[in-house]
């Protein structure tokens, strides 16, 4: 009787707000630690004085004097650029997801492995890449003996970095649509056939059922455009077209140091993202997009069968679907083999001291010796270590945060708090690194805090910027793998008496292994060739791989793009072995081992279909 | 159905499983190393440097002295940057870049230890970068405008700044934006100083700009498009100009009257503590010593090893000239240090995005 009154006087304080606002405080404390740095650097602008930037203690100069005409440019070019590939982007994507998801056109698996790794390639990589490859007396030079002038004059102007952003947004757009472009139904074209309307409008229709999705596509694309760095750096720096991200580094990294107006310039990045945000509310607001004719959505067999077209429909016959499998091909060459391609070949272009170019000039031919170089390096060496090391810690605390913090809003979290948190987790994708790495440096170097956690100059603070940096996009790619696994498995093991971790990972973390896996992969992947908040954040004698490549290419070119090629092999090495583990456990567990071998890349689709149902929401 | 539930379960296991070992492993490794520096008797020296030779030169210092020495290395402008943003509660011990003026402006806001001086022989030219309070000392020198040229296409390399005007080099050679790299500041300061003012000096770059100058962040940059033959002369500094003519013999050097010299210099923390200040003084004249420069000339053989000394009875790599040959014309760096921050401000306005 006592026991009993004691357990329910428990269930009841498990159900009041009370406890509900107690078990929030873990995940509430760990979001603001996330983000105060953060905000920290955009209290810069009204408070300098705190930082020891000014005497003033509350002040608006940094907002007149960062807003210097060119700045306005920069933002307004910012702006368009990102807009206009966001379209372009979320475009090729949505006809990249249909072909290959969809229609299942030649060779739709190996494309899907190809737009995974677009997203491994950094943009300050594609651009060098390209850059390689088409300079006066570059790679395409060297091997056709063709001069790619025009091409070259191209890339070092609006439509390169357009094209650039483009390459590094179809990926992310692609993520966003492709899971609801799969499993999109039949009613809305066979509702557009009885219609009669033409065959374009009857995929207009169709598309614009799936606008969630392509909305989500296009504020995700935006959000990295409008933060990217890496082509900031390379093709507009030189190309004299100023954009924001390029003058916020101006503002934080060149003499005269102006970090209050950097910050004042951090909040036009704020207030951009917000109208995108803001537009993409409204866009939906008051619409329906849920299908009527829920029971009749296309299932994979469909798909593999081409039922799930009508047979009326243009990529039902096999002509097209090669014709449109040499054009993803295309698109694929130019935007991954050819700058891979230009990086490659460049490293064998040099001799031990000399560079890549310096060699093509003298007519030489292909030697080892940039790679002789590195390796024979240990700090260029210890560099791939130290970065691959930091990404494997890195990714796996984001993924757990990540999975932490959803959880957190799927079991436990008041809508609004979880909504706002989320909302300032989304923020932090459309900031730029170097403000989160300059915001980092204020924060854990102020006296107060370096006292407590001294953490600053040391690799840790690295670490924590890069979960920090990495977290919410973590937390995106988890969502819709959540989301689909639902908690009724959950609620059902709870029934049955089990304890809440225990029922957790008896039901959902089976549903949601492969997806996290993929995940963290991916975030290896990209902490691995991080740059701008790297180079702030590096500590002494510890140099990630990213600066590295960057310092050595200053001298350099071949031995700098051998190290790229040695990381980039480094990270591809990693993704196999857990592919073949991957493959090896479940033939293991399937008694398959032959066929399930060659299906290594089906180890990637979670995180589509994930990211996917993500975005959407 | 019971195998596929069974099969997903052992999968999370297993990758559960694998994750945790990875970061164990991952975590130990990365205390392992932070456990050594903890046991470390001596305090550790934190050098913020943007020298190529740098980490070459904190090792030899290590093994000579025992002292513990961690360098950040970075570009010019980021050092800077890093040091600004420390205000408050300053890392750094030691500073140690090429250029003068940017360490005058740090003496100006007394952010540098005054008075100390190892004691050496200097040059003539080394005596001179010596200022007057004793807030830095030099450590060599390298010119900052030299012009690099492709000696198959320019048969006749400017022998002026101003020849850069006419027409026979329009949209043919390239600038460094100073507010970026580091030693570039003191060639366009030198430009000032032989035309006039800084006033002249905007309307000389601007003549420049508008002769279709193509300006680079850096000067590997520079050099990639001088290599490629999207310009036909770089200006730069000397010891890339040296460094680039041992990769590619057409790739040659001079310099145009009134060249201005750029000396790599170390800065001591002011507000560091007296333990550090002390190891900091033990590298600067460690640096000066002959082991310091053996580490200095060897450090960044086709780089910023290519210097002059500043101490007697120590010669130059045999790639470097004689000095004695040199056009060069000394700045005051506390009349343009100051200047430099309205200076780069108006190269970023109206030059870099402009």
């Amino acid at each position: 009787m006592e026991r009993s009154r004691h357990s329910l006087t428990f269930e009841q304080l498990r159900r009041s707000r009370l406890w509900r606002v107690f078990t929030s405080v873990p995940i509430v404390a760990l979001a603001v630690v996330l983000l105060v740095p953060t905000v920290c650097f955009l209290a810069l602008a009204f408070f300098p004085s705190a930082f020891g930037q000014s005497l003033s203690n509350f002040t608006l100069t940094p907002f007149r004097t960062g807003y210097q005409s060119y700045v306005v440019r920069a933002l307004v070019n910012s702006a368009w650029v990102s807009v206009f590939v966001s379209v372009l982007a979320v475009s090729i994507a949505v006809t990249l997801a249909w072909l290959i998801e969809r229609q299942r056109i030649a060779g739709a698996r190996m494309w899907r492995i190809g737009v995974w790794s677009l997203l491994l390639v950094p943009t300050y990589l594609t651009a060098l890449g390209m850059q390689y490859l088409l300079a006066p007396s570059g790679v395409v030079d060297w091997a056709t003996h063709w001069n790619p002038a025009p091409l070259s004059k191209l890339l070092f102007g609006p439509a390169g970095i357009v094209a650039v952003l483009t390459l590094r947004g179809i990926p992310f757009a692609y993520f966003a649509v492709a899971g609801v472009v799969r499993s999109l139904g039949r009613s809305f074209e066979e509702a557009a056939r009885v219609h009669g309307l033409p065959v374009w409008r009857r995929y207009w229709v169709q598309i614009g059922s799936v606008m969630p999705a392509i909305l989500a596509g296009c504020l995700l694309v935006f959000a990295e455009s409008i933060s990217d760095f890496g082509v900031a750096s390379t093709l507009a720096a030189n190309a004299r077209f100023p954009i924001i991200t390029y003058v916020v580094f101006l503002f934080s990294s060149t003499f005269p140091v102006n970090f209050p107006a950097a910050s004042a310039v951090s909040w036009s990045l704020i207030l951009t993202f917000a109208v995108a945000l803001f537009a993409q509310a409204k866009i939906l607001h008051g619409r329906r997009y849920d299908d009527p004719w829920v029971g009749v959505r296309s299932t994979a067999d469909e798909i593999e069968t081409g039922v799930a077209t009508s047979p009326g429909s243009l990529g039902n016959t096999p002509k097209w679907r090669w014709v449109a499998s040499v054009c993803v091909g295309i698109l694929f060459l130019v935007g991954l083999v050819a700058p891979v391609l230009g990086i490659t070949v460049s490293s064998f272009l040099g001799g031990a001291s000399s560079s890549g170019f310096a060699a093509v000039v003298a007519k030489s031919g292909l030697s080892f010796s940039a790679y002789h170089q590195v390796l024979s390096s240990p700090s260029l060496l210890g560099s791939v270590w130290f970065s691959l090391r930091l990404g494997l810690f890195g990714a796996s605390l984001a993924v757990l945060l990540g999975l932490g913090f959803n959880l957190w809003t799927q079991f436990r979290a008041r809508p609004r708090l979880a909504s706002l948190l989320d909302l300032g987790l989304t923020a932090v994708i459309g900031l730029p690194s170097i403000v989160l790495g300059v915001g980092f440096v204020f924060f854990y170097d102020l006296p107060a805090i370096y006292r407590i956690l001294p953490v600053y100059n040391t690799q840790w603070l690295l670490l924590v910027g890069y979960v920090v940096g990495f977290t919410p996009v973590a937390s995106r790619l988890l969502r819709g793998a959540l989301a689909q696994a639902g908690r009724a498995p959950f609620d059902a093991a709870r029934v049955h008496g089990n304890g809440a971790l225990f029922a957790w990972t008896r039901t959902i973390l089976p549903l949601v292994a492969r997806p996290m896996v993929s995940a963290w992969l991916f975030l290896v992947a990209m902490i691995m060739f991080e740059l701008p908040l790297s180079e702030v954040l590096h500590p002494p004698n510890g140099i990630p791989v990213a600066v590295a490549v960057a310092v050595v290419l200053k001298s350099e070119v071949a031995t700098g793009t051998a190290l790229t090629v040695i990381a980039i092999g480094t990270m591809l090495g990693l993704l196999g072995l857990i592919g073949a583990i991957q493959a090896g456990v479940s033939a293991l567990l399937r008694g398959r081992s032959s066929r399930d071998a060659i299906e290594l890349p089906e180890s990637l689709n979670p995180v589509v279909t994930a990211a996917g149902a993500v975005v959407a929401h | 159905m019971g195998n596929v539930r069974m099969r997903r379960r052992s999968y999370a296991l297993f990758m559960a499983v694998g994750l945790a070992v990875t970061s164990i492993g991952v975590i130990s490794n990365a205390g392992a190393s932070t456990t050594d520096k903890s046991h470390s008797a001596k305090v550790p020296l934190t050098i913020y440097a943007a020298e190529g030779y740098d980490s070459t030169v904190a090792k030899a210092f290590q093994a000579a002295t025992g002292i513990p020495t961690t360098v950040y290395d970075a570009h010019t402008g980021i050092v800077l940057a890093k040091i600004q943003a420390e205000l408050n509660n300053p890392q750094w011990g030691l500073v140690w870049i090429d250029g003068d003026m940017a360490l005058a402006a740090l003496d100006n806001q007394h952010m540098l230890l005054r008075g100390f001086e190892p004691k050496v022989s200097w040059t003539k030219t080394g005596l001179n970068f010596v200022p007057q309070d004793k807030s830095y000392i030099p450590t060599g020198y390298t010119v900052a405008g030299s012009i690099i040229y492709n000696s198959s296409t320019v048969k006749s390399p400017p022998k002026t700044w101003l020849a850069l005007e006419s027409k026979s080099f329009k949209g043919k050679f390239g600038i460094l934006n100073p507010a970026i790299d580091g030693p570039a500041f003191p060639m366009v300061a030198g430009w000032g100083s032989q035309f006039g003012g800084v006033s002249a000096m905007e309307k000389y770059v601007t003549k420049l700009m508008a002769n279709g100058a193509q300006l680079f962040n850096a000067p590997a940059d520079e050099l990639n498009a001088l290599k490629q033959g999207t310009i036909q002369l770089a200006i730069a500094q000397s010891s890339y100009g040296i460094g680039v003519g041992t990769t590619n013999p057409n790739l040659k050097l001079s310099y145009p009257a009134n060249a201005t010299p750029v000396p790599s210099v170390i800065g001591i923390d002011s507000k560091t503590s007296k333990t550090v200040q002390s190891e900091a003084k033990q590298f600067a004249t460690f640096v000066l010593s002959k082991a310091g420069q053996h580490a200095m000339q060897t450090g960044d053989p086709v780089g910023d090893s290519l210097y002059w000394p500043v101490v007697q009875g120590v010669t130059p790599v045999p790639l470097v000239p004689s000095a004695s040959k040199l056009p060069i014309k000394e700045l005051n760096p506390y009349v343009w240090g100051p200047r430099e921050n309205s200076v780069n401000s108006w190269f970023t306005t109206n030059v870099a995005v402009g």
